[in-house]
């Protein structure tokens, strides 16, 4: 019997990115310098932005940046893994980080381009709102140990959680706004190599986001998903997400649940995976996986 | 910028690609007074991680705070100087335990 001496390789969805990619265009370059792809005219006609205001607003007064970044997260992915597949690219398993998801699930073909799209915008309007009546916020914490980090948010006066474990010394925290100034200046002391606040007015992947998963289950109902066409791994438990109700309370649950980044990370090299790429326009991801396993291949495909 | 040698430099670029997998990059490449966050190569915290455990594997020097981190990874030559400042340091320290 021949055997295949090649590993397997993983498509690799991001969450949200931290600012306006370069790629698009940042107003410094005058705003309107977008990728030309059919996904952008398309994308943002159906996501019902202006162009102009979504480059050109101030990013500190802007209170749908998270909202606008997450719809450009999901668009740049798209035309990543677009690009990939139009040059004969191949891959045996499809990987999401946080709200990476929305992409993965139409790389997939569970569901459409503008399925996808209505998902991403739908969602993060309802995030968007339960964040203006309850502020709160998420940091990424570079250094220490998970143990560590675990006595700052039991530390701190508040609600403070573990949002992300991307690695044995990469974590996302994410809690009340005054809970996370506190974890963030704890972590300082402590001696992190960086605690920064990521763009977020809302504490996702934390308990305190569970008051609004009823609200993203009601949305979701009329919603047609299929079963993923490749093996779509989630980022809490390490296996495949597989049928229409698992992926829908899936999407809801995702909001208050942390995500295991390394968990799917050691699941997938247990799955002979042993090459990675990311797609979008960062290489947020890259990173972690070469902090993970410094043996395997891990790239970002980009969007140029 | 005493102590530091024009071998300690290419070593020290030669560390930042292998750490962080550089491989399209040759110590060539790597402008040796040139920032190596924000601007420069243009590195993030999750890099500078890998430089810190780097650092403590192949020289014996700690990076203990983002302060001194932020000093120390100015630039090539800044890392080098750290070396050389602090080399001794971790010696005595692991002696002294």
């Amino acid at each position: 019997m021949v055997q295949r001496n090649v590993g397997k390789v993983v498509l690799c969805f991001p969450g949200q990115l931290n600012k306006v990619p370069e790629a698009l265009g940042g107003k410094e370059r005058g705003g309107g310098d977008r990728l030309s792809h059919a996904f952008f005219e398309k994308g943002w006609e159906l996501a019902g932005f202006d162009l102009a205001s979504f480059f050109f607003q101030d990013e500190g007064e802007d209170r749908s940046l998270a909202l606008k970044l997450q719809v450009a997260s999901y668009l740049l992915s798209m035309v990543s893994f677009d690009r990939y597949q139009k040059k004969g690219g191949t891959w045996d398993f499809i990987a999401e980080h946080s709200m990476g998801i929305y992409a993965a699930l139409a790389a997939a073909d569970a569901i459409t381009f503008e399925q996808g799209l209505a998902i991403t915008k739908g969602i993060g309007l309802i995030v968007e709102k339960a964040g203006e009546q309850d502020p709160g916020g998420m940091a990424a914490v570079i250094g220490l140990t998970s143990q560590t980090i675990r006595q700052i948010c039991a530390d701190v006066d508040g609600p403070l959680y573990v949002a992300n474990v991307n690695g044995s010394r990469q974590f996302v925290l994410s809690g009340d706004a005054k809970a996370l100034e506190q974890g963030i200046a704890l972590s300082m002391q402590q001696g992190a190599i960086s605690a920064q606040r990521l763009p977020f007015t809302t504490p996702l992947h934390s308990p305190l986001m569970e008051p609004i998963a009823d609200t993203v289950r009601r949305f979701l109902a009329d919603f047609e998903i299929r079963p993923p066409r490749t093996p779509l791994i989630s980022h809490w438990s390490g296996r495949p997400l597989q049928d229409h109700d698992e992926i829908k309370e899936f999407l809801a649950a995702e909001l208050y649940k942390p995500v295991d980044w390394e968990g799917c990370v050691q699941y997938l090299l247990s799955q002979e995976v042993t090459c990675f790429i990311e797609m979008g326009a960062h290489n947020s991801l890259t990173k972690l996986i070469r902090w993970i396993d410094r043996d395997v291949k891990a790239l970002s495909y980009g969007v140029a | 910028m005493q102590g530091v040698t024009e071998e300690l430099i290419l070593n020290v670029k030669k560390l930042i690609i292998q750490r962080l997998k550089l491989e399209e990059l040759s110590s060539d490449d790597i402008d040796t007074d040139a920032p190596l966050f924000g601007e420069g190569l243009g590195l993030d915290s999750i890099d500078a991680l890998e430089l810190v455990i780097g650092l403590e594997k192949e020289y014996g020097v700690s990076i203990p705070d983002a302060e001194v981190g932020k000093k120390a990874f100015q630039s090539v030559r800044a890392i080098a100087q750290y070396i050389v400042d602090n080399q001794g340091q971790a010696v005595a320290a692991d002696g002294a335990a």
